[in-house]
């Protein structure tokens, strides 16, 4: 166990700081764009149109968390690639199995990407209560009355289940988009290790690049949007499975060793 | 003992068929420090890769007397001028690592020889210069607390001095049952350090002598590696002459 542990290690010590770097820079560069947005939109005339969901759609926060989510996959399939070495020569020399090694490579992955979920979650609640404890000092400040503001007690409640970012980060009742975020999230931490681990045996990884396409493409989707999540759900759980299981079973290529 | 037994070993398809190795048969004692020399392209590196288990290969492997897995792997280790440590870490890192996979690490030996060659522990190694790069790979063979260290022209890109201090470590730092398989083009340089020579030429064991076998003939490495590869030291001379034969005719 403390072979594997130690492997899993060697994975968290490539990224784990950037990692965290990345999801503290995402929350501040979210926050300003936010903030931004409140400023230059907050006036007398329209104030209505100041709401919590056009905000996250206007404040292009979604956009900032879409270039996030990209450098960290780049970060997880970079890490272990051991461009300028052939660290293949001192796995092959472990007690632990090449296949373990790229199953500890995918958990620790898949916590990550995880880790950067929940925080995408946290963020966006955290841009609500700013919404909720900073428009209203804009507004007065812009001579509009606070109360004008159209948010109540149960704006944040409403917002994630009608805006498409909100709602699929955090899918409340709707049981299809939980199952594809988890098929979703299980795929991209199998497809980010096996990238590593095609590199490192000369060879090319392309599950990745299909996989952050579709979630770019896909993973925004109102609620109800049932075939939306089959089939993302369905190319997530192909390019998991798929990678997965060649990278488990192929043949290291000699000509590269 | 590591103990080679007709080992053949051949690359590519029927159109671009190699035999890299053909029927190698050796034995290597624990204890020993051997030099393996050949010409580019001889098989050494294809045999420390078989040794090791990562090329497939015909004809038999053992470790004392046991086929090579990753049971009894540890007690081998690889330096090569390819690299094989991990980028992005630092050689802190590696050794805390290396402590976790070889019980027998040896992290006295890392301190002395990371401080011997100036190492810093903090750095992550790509920012090491290549010179750096090849010591430190020698590093972790040395102190991996293995038996038997492959070392694969480990000294490629480091100055003649550096290379003089390494062997003299290397040889006040090994114990009686550490065995040293050198693959090297650098025979002068090795001469004194190894105890017994292996010549490869086109996959095959060409020769194999030790170094007192050597001094008893009143040879050097040179003269037998010469010898061996019958070098015909006239071709130089020859070719001279006809060149400036030729240019006196012009």
């Amino acid at each position: 166990m403390k072979e594997r542990l130690s492997v899993m290690m060697l994975a968290a010590r490539g990224t784990v700081y950037k990692v965290i770097l990345l999801i503290a820079v995402t929350g501040i560069v979210q926050a300003g764009l936010f903030y931004w947005w409140m400023m230059r939109s907050i006036s007398p005339d329209d104030i209505w149109l100041v709401n919590l969901e056009s905000g996250m759609t206007d404040s292009h926060v979604v956009f900032a968390a879409a270039i996030s989510f990209v450098i960290l996959c780049a970060i997880l399939s970079l890490n272990g690639c051991s461009f300028g070495s052939k660290a293949i020569y001192t796995f092959r020399r472990l007690s632990v199995s090449q296949k373990e090694v790229l199953c500890c490579w995918a958990v620790y992955n898949t916590l990550a990407v995880l880790l950067f979920w929940m925080s995408q979650i946290l963020i966006m609640l955290g841009l609500c209560g700013m919404y909720k404890a900073v428009a209203p000092i804009l507004c007065e400040q812009s001579g509009v009355p606070a109360s004008n503001l159209p948010f109540g007690p149960q704006t944040v409640y409403i917002a994630f289940y009608r805006h498409k970012y909100l709602h699929s980060l955090m899918p409340m009742a709707e049981i299809s988009r939980w199952i594809r975020n988890v098929i979703l999230l299980g795929s991209l931490g199998i497809c980010t290790a096996t990238f590593s681990n095609s590199v490192r045996k000369g060879k090319k990884g392309i599950a990745i690049f299909v996989l952050v396409t579709v979630t770019l493409g896909m993973f925004c989707a109102s609620v109800g949007m049932f075939e939306v999540d089959i089939v993302s759900g369905l190319i997530a759980l192909g390019a998991g499975v798929g990678s997965g299981a060649i990278a488990l079973g192929g043949v290291e290529d000699e000509a590269y060793i | 003992m590591i103990e080679l037994k007709d080992v053949c070993k051949v690359y590519g398809g029927s159109y671009t068929r190699k035999e890299a190795l053909n029927k190698v048969s050796l034995k290597l004692p624990q204890g020993e420090i051997v030099g393996l020399f050949g010409e580019n392209g001889a098989g050494k590196t294809t045999l420390m890769k078989c040794i090791l288990g990562y090329l497939k290969y015909d004809g038999e492997i053992t470790l004392d007397g046991e086929p090579i897995t990753t049971k009894n792997i540890a007690r081998i280790s690889f330096a090569t001028n390819e690299h094989s440590f991990f980028p992005g870490l630092t050689a802190k890192g590696h050794a805390e690592f290396y402590a976790e996979h070889f019980p027998k690490f040896s992290e006295k030996r890392f301190k002395a020889l990371m401080d011997f060659f100036e190492l810093s522990y903090n750095a992550p190694i790509r920012h090491f210069s290549t010179g750096q790069k090849n010591q430190f790979e020698v590093i972790m063979a040395m102190c991996q607390g293995a038996d038997y260290i492959l070392m694969d022209e480990p000294f490629a890109g480091n100055d003649v001095f550096n290379r003089e201090d390494f062997y003299k470590v290397l040889l006040g730092i090994l114990e009686p049952h550490e065995t040293v398989i050198l693959s090297t083009h650098l025979l002068e340089e090795v001469e004194n350090f190894i105890g017994r020579a292996v010549l490869l030429h086109n996959g095959r064991i060409v020769g194999d002598v030790t170094t007192t076998e050597l001094e008893e003939s009143g040879r050097t490495l040179m003269d037998y590696v010469k010898e061996t590869y019958n070098y015909r030291s006239d071709r130089v001379v020859k070719v001279l002459r006809e060149l400036s034969d030729t240019e006196k005719g012009n």
